[in-house]
C-alpha cells in the first residue's frame, strides 16, 4: 500500500504541474474558479477489480476528494487487453446506489412488502439462529434441511460454503446449472477439459450462440472484434450485434445445432478432410463416428438447421482447410434436452481437425495455484445426501442442479427443506419459472440474503445482511475466471472505507457462525482462522513480490502462459476414461446413454406458437445491472422481438403491448419490437427487467423478467436448466 | 506557437460492436448526469438499424463525438464568445460564460452539442484534462475492440498520422459543411 501511495504522490504532484501550465497557457479555458477547484483535489487511485461479471478485470480506481470517480482500465492487465467495458465503468456508481442495503434489516410485513425494521448485527445474527435452530430441531437435527444458494464473483464465497459445510449441510446451490454446466459436460467428455479457444490465433471461428460481442469474456471478446481479418461463421436464431460482425449469419433453427456439427463432421470424414495423423495418434472411436455419421448428410441437415447443404458442406471443407480454426465451445446456457450430446459433437469437430491443443484452437486452461485456505469439516452423524442427488448423472456436489434440486424441495422430497441462506445469487430473477421459486420461498421458515443492493431475492428475504461493496472490501487473491491461457491473480482492495454498517463476505460468515454449535458443542467460528489479510498474504507466499505486485497494480501474473502441445507430446495425459480424445464413449454407452451423439428431432412448437430464446446484451450482467443509471440509460426498458413478416401476420407493431403466455400458464405484460432480425419461429427480449423489488426502482415493474416467462426443465447428464424449451403464444393487449 | 498539436481521432469503425464502453467511459469521467435524457451523451454510436429483409441482413455501428471542427459553425454563433478552438483543435466551452441560448446546439451539424440540467452547452472536449495529464480521452482508453486512435496529426510520426497515410480513402463525416472536422473514420 505504501508504494503504491508513494507513487500517487508523485503522480498526482506531476499532473497538479501540468494542469497549472495549461491553465496559464489557456487562461479562458479554465476559468478561475475551475482552476481552484481543480488544484484543491486531492486524487488518489487504487488498483482493483472489477466484480460486476465474471472476467473480473482489473482497474486503476481514481478516487477525487474521497468519491470513486472513474475505474479506468488498467493497461497492463493482458487477460482484459487492457480495457473497461461499460459495466465495469458503470460500477462506480455502486457505492451510491441510494437504494443500497445500508444495515441489516429484517423483514416486519409480509414477504415481499418492503416492510423492514433497522437491525445491529447480533439482532440480525439472533434472528435467524432462533429460527434456524428452531426448524432444524423440528426436522430432528437434520442440518440438510437448509440450503445454500451461492455465486461467485466475489472472491468470499468459499466461505460461505466452509460455512455451509461446518454447519452440516450438504445442500449448495451454485449458479452453473443455469449457465454452463453441460457445456462443461460435453467437452470433458471429448477432450477431458472445459478448454480455453486461443481466439488471438484463430484465423476461423464457428460461434454457434456464443454472442461475444455482447456477453463478454476476456480475452476471446476483444481478440475476436479488434482483429477483422478473422473469418466467424455465426448461427444464432436472432440476429445479434455477433452476428452482425460475423462474416455470415445463419438463423439456426434452435435445438439442431447437434445436426448442423454432425453434417460437418459427414463432410470432413467423408471427404477426407480430417486431420489423419493427429487422429489416428490420439482419438479414440474414429471408425465408429466415421460409420455413425453417415446418415448425417448436409441435404439431412439442412432440413433440420434451415442452413442451406452446400453452405454446410463448403464450411465443413474451409473450416477443415483452414490452419488455426475453431468451433468455439460458447458458455450459453443450455438449450435443450440433448445439450450435453450437442456439446460433444461440437468438440468432435474439433477434435477431427486437430484443434485440441494447438495453437488457434482450444488450450487447455492453467492457473497460479494459489495457497489453499484448509479447514477441518465439522462432523455430524446424521448427516443426509442432497436433496436431487438421484435426479442427474454428474452432478457437482457443490454446483448442484437447481432446477431438479427446487422439485424436490417444493414436495419435500425425499426430505423437507426449511430455509434458505443465499449469498449474493439472485435466485428470484435468474431461475426458470419465477412463480415456483415464490412457492419455495413461501415454504421457507427463514430465508436469509446476503447482498449489496436489494436483489428481487433480498426483497423477498426475511433478514437481509449487508455485504460491503466490492469498491470498499479487501478481496484475497483470485484466479478463478481469470484463468486460460495467460493466467492471472486478480485483488480487490478498498479505493473508499465503507460508507455504512456493512460487512465483508468473511466477517459476515463469522459472525453468523458464532450463533451456531457444531454437535460437540463448538461454536462453528472455532472452524475459522486468521482474517482476510492474512489470507491474502497467505494465498501468495510462495511468489516473492506477488502481493507487492497486487497491491500496486491489481493483479498478479508471472509471465506463464498456457503450455501448447503438450497433451499432443505426451508430456500431459488425456484426462478422459481412454486417455484419448474420445469420438466414442464407453463411458456413456455403460451409462444408458448414446455412446456418439446421436440426433434427436426438436418438438414441434405448433401453430403461432413462438419458441422463447434467451440472450445478452453488453450492457447488462443478467439481472444484477438494469438497474445502474448510466447502463439503463441505453436501455429504459426491454421489449420483445417478434419476426416482422410474423408481426404483420398477428397485426403487431413496434410499440404494442403485447401478453406472452407459456406452457405452465405463466404470463407477462411487454412492449413488442418488431425486427427483422429474428427467426419468424422465436421470440427474445433481455434479462434483467420487470423486477418485483422497488429497491431497484428504475425497472421496478418496467418490461417483463425472464424468471417469470421461462419454463423449468432440466437436462439429466449434467443437471443444467434448459434455457430454450419455453414455447409461448403471443396476443396483442 | 509553432509547433502546436492537432489533437485528432481516427475511427476503425468496422470493429465497433457497439457496446456503449465509450459512453459510460465518457459520462463517468465527466461526471455527466443523464438523468434519463436522452439527449445528453458527448459521445453516441450511429446503427444503422437492421438493413435487408430475413435472412439476408447487415447492421453497422459508427461511434461519433465533437468532430472538434478546423471550421467550427458552433463558434461564430455564439454572442457571448463562451465557445472557441483553442490552439490544439479542440473546441471548448466556457460554461460560466455561457448564457444558454442554444444556438451552437442547433448549428452543430453533427448534433454533438446538448444542453446540460444547468441549462449550459455541453460537448466532448477530447477529455482535455486527461490530455494534459498526458493521458487518452476516457472513450479512447476503455474500448474494448481499439475502435478509437488518439494523437497529434502535425506530428507525422504520430499513431493518427500514419494511420492517415496508409488510409489514404478515409472520410470525414458531411464533409460539404466544410467544416474540416477533426474525426477521420478508415472504416
Amino acid at each position: 500500500m505504501s508504494i503504491t501511495r508513494r507513487k500517487f504522490l508523485k503522480g498526482s504532484a506531476a499532473g497538479l504541474g501540468c494542469l497549472g501550465m495549461s491553465s496559464v497557457a489557456g487562461l479562458r479555458y479554465v476559468s478561475k474558479s475551475h482552476a481552484e477547484e481543480l488544484a484543491a483535489q486531492k486524487v488518489k487511485y487504487v488498483a482493483s477489480s472489477c466484480a460486476i461479471c465474471t472476467n473480473k478485470c482489473v482497474f486503476r480506481g481514481q478516487v477525487v476528494n474521497g468519491v470513486i470517480k472513474r475505474l479506468e482500465p488498467q493497461p497492463e492487465f493482458a487477460k482484459g487487453r487492457g480495457m473497461m467495458c461499460a459495466r465495469g465503468n458503470a460500477g462506480a456508481w455502486t457505492p451510491y446506489d441510494p437504494n443500497r442495503v445500508k444495515y441489516p434489516m429484517i423483514r416486519t410485513g409480509k414477504r415481499g412488502e418492503g416492510k423492514w425494521k433497522k437491525a445491529t448485527w447480533d439482532e440480525a445474527y439472533a434472528y435467524i439462529a432462533e429460527k434456524t435452530n428452531k426448524v432444524v430441531e423440528e426436522e430432528g437435527g437434520h442440518r440438510s434441511c437448509i440450503g445454500f444458494a451461492s455465486s461467485e464473483g466475489t472472491y468470499h464465497e468459499h466461505y460461505w460454503n466452509q460455512f455451509r459445510t461446518v454447519f452440516g449441510s450438504p445442500n449448495s446451490l451454485r449458479h452453473a446449472t443455469l449457465c454452463l454446466s453441460s457445456v462443461i459436460r460435453g467437452f470433458m467428455a471429448v477432450v477431458g477439459t472445459y478448454p480455453s479457444v486461443d481466439i488471438k490465433n484463430s484465423k476461423y471461428i464457428i460461434l454457434a450462440g456464443a454472442d461475444r460481442a455482447e456477453a463478454f469474456i476476456t480475452p476471446d471478446t476483444i481478440d475476436m472484434f479488434s482483429d477483422r481479418s478473422k473469418k466467424i461463421i455465426c448461427l444464432d436464431p436472432r440476429f445479434t450485434r455477433t452476428a452482425a460482425k460475423a462474416t455470415k449469419w445463419y438463423p439456426i433453427k434452435p435445438g439442431t445445432d447437434m445436426a448442423f456439427a454432425l453434417a460437418m463432421i459427414n463432410v470432413i470424414i467423408g471427404e477426407g478432410l480430417h486431420d489423419k495423423a493427429y487422429v489416428d495418434k490420439h482419438a479414440y472411436g474414429f471408425d465408429q463416428l466415421a460409420q455413425h455419421v453417415k446418415q448425417y448428410t448436409p441435404e439431412w441437415a439442412e432440413k433440420e438447421t434451415d442452413i442451406p447443404a452446400q453452405d454446410i458442406r463448403e464450411i465443413a471443407r474451409e473450416f477443415a482447410k483452414t490452419p488455426n480454426a475453431v468451433y468455439y465451445p460458447g458458455r450459453r446456457s443450455s438449450w435443450q434436452g440433448n445439450d450435453v450430446e450437442t456439446r460433444r459433437a461440437v468438440a468432435m469437430v474439433n477434435v477431427l481437425v486437430g484443434s485440441f491443443d494447438r495453437e488457434g484452437g482450444l488450450i487447455p486452461s492453467v492457473a497460479i495455484p494459489t495457497g489453499k485456505y484448509f479447514y477441518e469439516p465439522a462432523w455430524y452423524t446424521n448427516s443426509r445426501p442432497r436433496l436431487e442427488e438421484d435426479d442427474v448423472t454428474f452432478l457437482n456436489p457443490r454446483d448442484g442442479s437447481w432446477v431438479a434440486w427446487r422439485e424436490r424441495a417444493l414436495k419435500s422430497d425425499p426430505y423437507a427443506i426449511r430455509g434458505l441462506y443465499i449469498y449474493k445469487q439472485n435466485v428470484v430473477a435468474s431461475l426458470p419459472n419465477r412463480n415456483k421459486t415464490m412457492e419455495l420461498f413461501d415454504k421457507m421458515d427463514i430465508i436469509v440474503c446476503v447482498d449489496t443492493f436489494m436483489s428481487d431475492t433480498a426483497w423477498h428475504a426475511d433478514v437481509v445482511l449487508p455485504e460491503t461493496n466490492y469498491l470498499e472490501r479487501l478481496d484475497p487473491p483470485n484466479g478463478y475466471g481469470v484463468n486460460g491461457i495467460e493466467p492471472t491473480l486478480t485483488i480487490r482492495q478498498p479505493l473508499i472505507k465503507p460508507m455504512y454498517d456493512t460487512r465483508s463476505g468473511f466477517e459476515i460468515v463469522i459472525g453468523l457462525a458464532k450463533y451456531f454449535e457444531d454437535e460437540d458443542g463448538f461454536t462453528l467460528d472455532e472452524y475459522f482462522e486468521g482474517d482476510v489479510e492474512s489470507h491474502t498474504k497467505d494465498a501468495v507466499a510462495e511468489y516473492p513480490g506477488a502481493l507487492e505486485m497486487m497491491k500496486e497494480k491489481g493483479f498478479f501474473t508471472d509471465g506463464r502462459t498456457a503450455p501448447v502441445g503438450d497433451y499432443l507430446s505426451g508430456k500431459k495425459i488425456f484426462n478422459t476414461p481412454t486417455k484419448k480424445l474420445e469420438l466414442y464413449s464407453d463411458d456413456f454407452k455403460g451409462r444408458g446413454f448414446d455412446p456418439m451423439p446421436t440426433y434427436k428431432k426438436p418438438a414441434d412448437i405448433g401453430a403461432n406458437k413462438f419458441r422463447f430464446v434467451v440472450g445478452r446484451h453488453a450492457i447488462h450482467t443478467q439481472s444484477m445491472t438494469a438497474n445502474f443509471p448510466e447502463l439503463n440509460w441505453h436501455m429504459p426498458e426491454n421489449t420483445v422481438w417478434i419476426n416482422s413478416a410474423k408481426a404483420k401476420q398477428m397485426g403487431i407493431k413496434s410499440g404494442d403491448m403485447v401478453r406472452l403466455k407459456n406452457r405452465d400458464g405463466a404470463e407477462v405484460q411487454i412492449n413488442a419490437q418488431v425486427t427483422e432480425g429474428i427467426r419468424p419461429d422465436c421470440v427474445y427480449y433481455a434479462n434483467g427487467y420487470g423486477s418485483l423489488s422497488k429497491g431497484q426502482p428504475l425497472v421496478y415493474g418496467k418490461g417483463a423478467s425472464q424468471a417469470q416467462i421461462l419454463e423449468a426443465h432440466f437436462e439429466p447428464i449434467s443437471g443444467n436448466a434448459l434455457m430454450h424449451e419455453t414455447i409461448v403464444e403471443i396476443r396483442k393487449v | 506557437m509553432a509547433n502546436n498539436k492537432l489533437w485528432t481521432i481516427v475511427f476503425d469503425a468496422d470493429k465497433c460492436i457497439d457496446c456503449k464502453a465509450c459512453d459510460v467511459a465518457c459520462k463517468r469521467e465527466n461526471g455527466i448526469n443523464a438523468n434519463g435524457n436522452q439527449d445528453v451523451r458527448r459521445n453516441w454510436i450511429n446503427a444503422t438499424g437492421v438493413v435487408g429483409t430475413y435472412p439476408n441482413l447487415k447492421k453497422s455501428f459508427q461511434p461519433e463525438q465533437c468532430h472538434q471542427c478546423g471550421n467550427p459553425p458552433c463558434v461564430p454563433v455564439c454572442p457571448v464568445d463562451a465557445t472557441w478552438a483553442k490552439d490544439d483543435g479542440v473546441v471548448v466551452i466556457d460554461k460560466d460564460v455561457c448564457i444558454g441560448c442554444t444556438l451552437c446546439v442547433l448549428e452543430c451539424p453533427y448534433e454533438a452539442r446538448y444542453m446540460t440540467e444547468n441549462n449550459t452547452a455541453d460537448k466532448c472536449d477530447f477529455c482535455a484534462h486527461r490530455v494534459a495529464e498526458g493521458k487518452e480521452p476516457a472513450c479512447v482508453d476503455t474500448c474494448p475492440t481499439r475502435v478509437r486512435v488518439f494523437g497529434d496529426l502535425n506530428d507525422p510520426n504520430s499513431a493518427v498520422a500514419k494511420l492517415l497515410k496508409a488510409n489514404p480513402n478515409a472520410k470525414v463525416l458531411h464533409p460539404e459543411r466544410g467544416t474540416k472536422p477533426n474525426l477521420h473514420y478508415i472504416s
